[in-house]
């Protein structure tokens, strides 16, 4: 092959020179390079240094790898597995430890309330039998004669009955609990599986 | 007819037996051409955890697209494949840091010590022209640097490195004579990174 613009001023570029050094040129051009290279010493200069570079660059020791590589094969058939969304576990796992909380937490106030205010026993109503009701009211005058109503907060108080357990309650948070365990169990099935397979 | 050699008709079969996903096989290829990927990147990034990381990235990639291989050359074939790694290394801005001048003047723990055949002057000669080419190879634009790893160090024909490099023979040639010119200019102006007795261009 002819590089047409590979002389310059009746010397071959360096260019030319390198592939020259490499045989990459065809014959014709071969020839033509050798008859100038024998007449003209700078060329044959940068030949020699450009031989002397190329051969010092393939003498340049091969570094040796620290480790041997290996594709390790992939399980044929590899065991299954849930096929969840990556936020279901977590989700799942918050979910019950937030019902858990919320149900222990309902539970503890109303114990509290329990001791601190007594609700009135069953049946119980604001107005005792034979006493008369409590209204609140604006203080409007009655007629004469009319003995003004009873002031308010004046009537007497209901007695002390000692408190009661309330079995509703009781049940509503061993349900919550009950739902927060097996929310938990649920969550934490798949995380399981996953290790023992 | 082209008659294929023993290794070649080995590495066909291999290469075939490879794309049925034989792992085996592909090992045996691996083992085959670790050293010479992992030379063309630690040459092309300069520093030898990269290198390792590049070369493992071109085998994996290597296996994954095994399928799309047709025959040809698979030395090209996986050679362009660690170029590419390569080419993503740097354009990810990792080699900054390894590739800091400083890097080079380390005691490499993997330079071979003198055989007893060897006297101590010439293994330190070896020693201290082999720095002074990774020197000036460090210095030269990726592309030129390739040119001249795949025809020099690697041995690859204009023809193979012109596949590896994506680019027509024209442009090998033109990027490989401009690396060589770069290297000379480079060891000219470094004269004292040479030894004394090479101390001549």
């Amino acid at each position: 092959m002819l590089l047409w613009g590979q002389w310059r001023r009746g010397h071959p570029r360096a260019e030319l020179l390198s592939c020259y050094l490499d045989n990459q040129v065809s014959a014709r051009e071969r020839r033509r390079i050798a008859e100038h290279l024998a007449g003209c010493a700078p060329c044959r200069e940068v030949l020699a240094d450009l031989r002397r570079v190329s051969q010092w660059i393939k003498a340049l020791p091969a570094e040796e790898p620290s480790r041997p590589l290996r594709i390790r094969p992939v399980p044929a058939h590899p065991a299954p597995r849930l096929a969840l969304p990556q936020w279901a576990v977590p989700s799942a796992v918050a979910v019950g430890l937030l019902l858990v909380v919320v149900v222990a937490t309902d539970l503890s106030l109303g114990m509290q309330a329990r001791q601190g205010a007594p609700l009135p026993p069953p049946g119980a109503s604001a107005t005792q039998p034979g006493q008369a009701p409590v209204i609140l009211a604006p203080d409007i005058p009655k007629e004469a004669g009319q003995p003004p109503p009873a002031p308010v907060g004046t009537a007497p108080a209901p007695p002390q009955v000692p408190s009661r357990p309330r079995p509703l309650l009781h049940w509503v948070a061993l349900e919550g609990v009950l739902a927060g365990v097996l929310l938990l169990f649920l969550a934490l099935l798949p995380v399981v599986r996953r290790r023992t397979t | 007819m082209e008659r294929l050699g023993e290794a070649g008709v080995d590495e066909a079969l291999l290469i075939a037996r490879s794309q049925q996903g034989d792992t085996d096989a592909f090992n045996r290829l691996v083992a085959q051409y670790h050293r010479q990927v992992f030379n063309l990147a630690y040459r092309m990034l300069g520093d030898r955890a990269a290198a390792e990381d590049a070369t493992q990235e071109t085998f994996l990639s290597a296996f994954q697209k095994l399928g799309s291989f047709r025959a040809g050359n698979f030395r090209a074939w996986l050679l362009r494949i660690a170029v590419n790694a390569c080419r993503d290394y740097l354009r990810s801005g990792h080699h900054r840091k390894t590739l800091s001048l400083e890097g080079l003047a380390e005691e490499d723990p993997t330079t071979p010590f003198p055989s007893n055949d060897e006297a101590p002057e010439d293994y330190a000669l070896r020693r201290e022209l082999r720095d002074a080419i990774a020197q000036g190879l460090k210095t030269l634009p990726p592309d030129q640097r390739l040119a001249i790893l795949l025809v020099d160090v690697q041995g690859l024909s204009y023809e193979e490195a012109a596949q590896v490099m994506g680019v027509p023979m024209g442009t090998v040639k033109s990027r490989l004579s401009r690396a060589r010119l770069a290297m000379r200019s480079y060891l000219l102006a470094h004269k004292e990174l040479l030894p004394a007795s090479l101390r001549f261009l």
